[in-house]
């Protein structure tokens, strides 16, 4: 896959960010040709792994790029970064319903549903990283 | 930090607050409290919250709303949530988020007229007066 | 200097006639049909393969034109076959008012996840066109009601329900009703009636609506 020369990439340390790093991500995709439907469910995603930086992490960042498939289709990838405890069980967190003792969830499961492909990397005492990709049909 | 405060109307016995900006976090916790005290101070029968301006409903803010519904439910207030938009209809249905304990209307028109039906009905229940 | 013998220079006929001929078949094996056999001056024992190999290019060349001519209506064909499907999307999913704030929505054929979605946005388009309040769904023309389709059916109905519109299912079949069952699908909360006419009284009901039959004139 070949990421195009379109790269955005938001720091992620409040909530003020949350907002940036969504309206970045739904500018990308409607540039990319995504139609309103897909920029919502980008831009929620967004929001959602943003506020588990917040949540959860010191700090964090949010990069999106454009991206090109093996046969020529065009999409859009997000990749959220953080230098947090890490996830001890993901087996746990991708379970809808989930929530920790204060009531939050990490909206992993519904980030999950709203994207075509989700991949989520992380390590106890290093950090997180999600990476979501939705393409262009 | 100064938070730009959303304006809350009041049309007859209810209140009327509409979203037009992207809300952070803090600015809809403080929404959220101002509206409870506008709730408590004015002993509105009803709450239209309209997000007709709104793009993007995240589960933090679904839970936020469905906190301001039970909350005001608990000062004996019907909450309405109006304007949603059809793109955030369904990422909110595909996130699995449900927003609960809140009556929905497609616009402000429907939402008062659905909020004098169910204000109507509690009085006639004998429910607090 | 050593003079040519008789051999040595038929040899070098040979090889010449031959390369030419093979640059000919080189070219003609990489699609490019310009370069031609060039007819011998003089009658030799090339001149019958020669003649063959320009007859072969030139059946050659017509086959050529034959099969893009026929790749041509092809492509002719499959765009008018999208064109067909694109209607039949578009007729696929109509939505009808009968009623002031009422919508039908009757469904027919097999429901894939991409017409799923397109069925999702065309009603909550007709519920905010129509300001409608109650939406009839009927799927009695849809042949497989599987786990699948009625999830898809279940987010289009909590959708609408977003929008503040009611749906009403109709048309489940005894069969499908079965299926569903023990597929295990949570249709809880999930209105459904028998047919359209009794999704349409269930429309009335809800709007407080009654139909009367006129009173006659003495």
């Amino acid at each position: 896959m070949a990421p195009l020369a379109e790269e955005r990439c938001i720091p992620v340390k409040t909530d003020l960010d949350i907002v940036s790093a969504r309206v970045e991500g739904r500018n990308m995709a409607k540039e990319l040709g995504f139609g309103t439907i897909d920029q919502a469910r980008i831009a929620t995603a967004i929001s959602e792994l943003a506020r588990n930086v917040i949540l959860y992490a010191p700090e964090g960042k949010v990069t999106v790029r454009a991206i090109v498939s093996d046969d020529g289709g065009r999409g859009i990838e997000v990749i959220c970064e953080d230098n947090g405890p890490g996830i001890a069980n993901i087996e746990l967190v991708m379970q809808d319903g989930y929530s920790t003792s204060s009531g939050l969830g990490m909206g992993l499961p519904g980030t999950k549903r709203l994207m075509d492909e989700f991949e989520i990397e992380t390590k106890l005492g290093v950090g997180t990283r999600v990476a979501v990709r939705r393409w262009l049909k | 930090m100064e938070v730009a405060r959303i304006p809350i109307l009041q049309i007859e016995n209810y209140l009327v607050a509409s979203i037009q900006t992207a809300l952070h976090d803090k600015a809809a916790i403080q929404f959220r409290d101002d509206l409870l005290e506008r709730i408590y101070a004015t002993k509105a029968r009803g709450l239209i919250l309209d997000l007709t301006a709104v793009d993007v409903v995240d589960s933090f803010l679904a839970r936020l709303t469905g906190d301001i519904a039970e909350m005001a439910g608990l000062m004996g207030t019907t909450v309405v949530i109006t304007g949603l938009q059809p793109e955030v209809a369904i990422t909110l249905v595909e996130l699995g988020v449900e927003l609960r304990g809140v009556t929905t209307a497609l616009n402000l028109e429907k939402g008062i007229a659905a909020l004098r039906k169910m204000v109507e009905k509690e009085s006639s229940n004998g429910t607090t007066g | 200097m050593a003079k040519k013998t008789d051999l040595d220079q038929y040899k070098e006929f040979v090889k010449e006639r031959l390369k030419s001929l093979l640059d000919v078949v080189q070219s003609v094996s990489s699609g490019d049909f310009s370069v031609r056999v060039e007819p011998p001056e003089a009658e030799d024992e090339f001149t019958a393969l020669s003649i063959e190999l320009e007859r072969m290019i030139d059946d050659l060349i017509e086959a050529n034109s034959v099969s893009e001519e026929r790749m041509a209506k092809l492509q002719e064909v499959i765009e008018e076959k999208e064109r067909l499907f694109k209607t039949v999307r578009e007729l696929s999913s109509p939505v009808i008012q009968v009623w002031e704030n009422v919508l039908v929505m009757p469904l027919v054929g097999a429901i894939d996840s991409a017409r799923a979605m397109r069925i999702t946005e065309d009603l909550l388009t007709g519920i905010t066109k129509n300001q409608a309040e109650i939406v009839i769904i009927d799927i009695t023309g849809v042949p497989v009601v599987d786990t699948s389709v009625a999830n898809h059916l279940i987010r289009t109905i909590k959708a609408a329900a977003l929008l503040g519109a009611k749906c009403v299912v109709v048309g489940i079949s005894s069969e499908v009703a079965q299926s569903l069952i023990s597929l295990g699908v949570d249709l809880s909360g999930v209105v459904t009636r028998s047919n359209l006419q009794a999704g349409i009284r269930y429309a009335m009901e809800m709007m407080g609506l009654e139909v009367v039959p006129k009173k006659r004139e003495k």
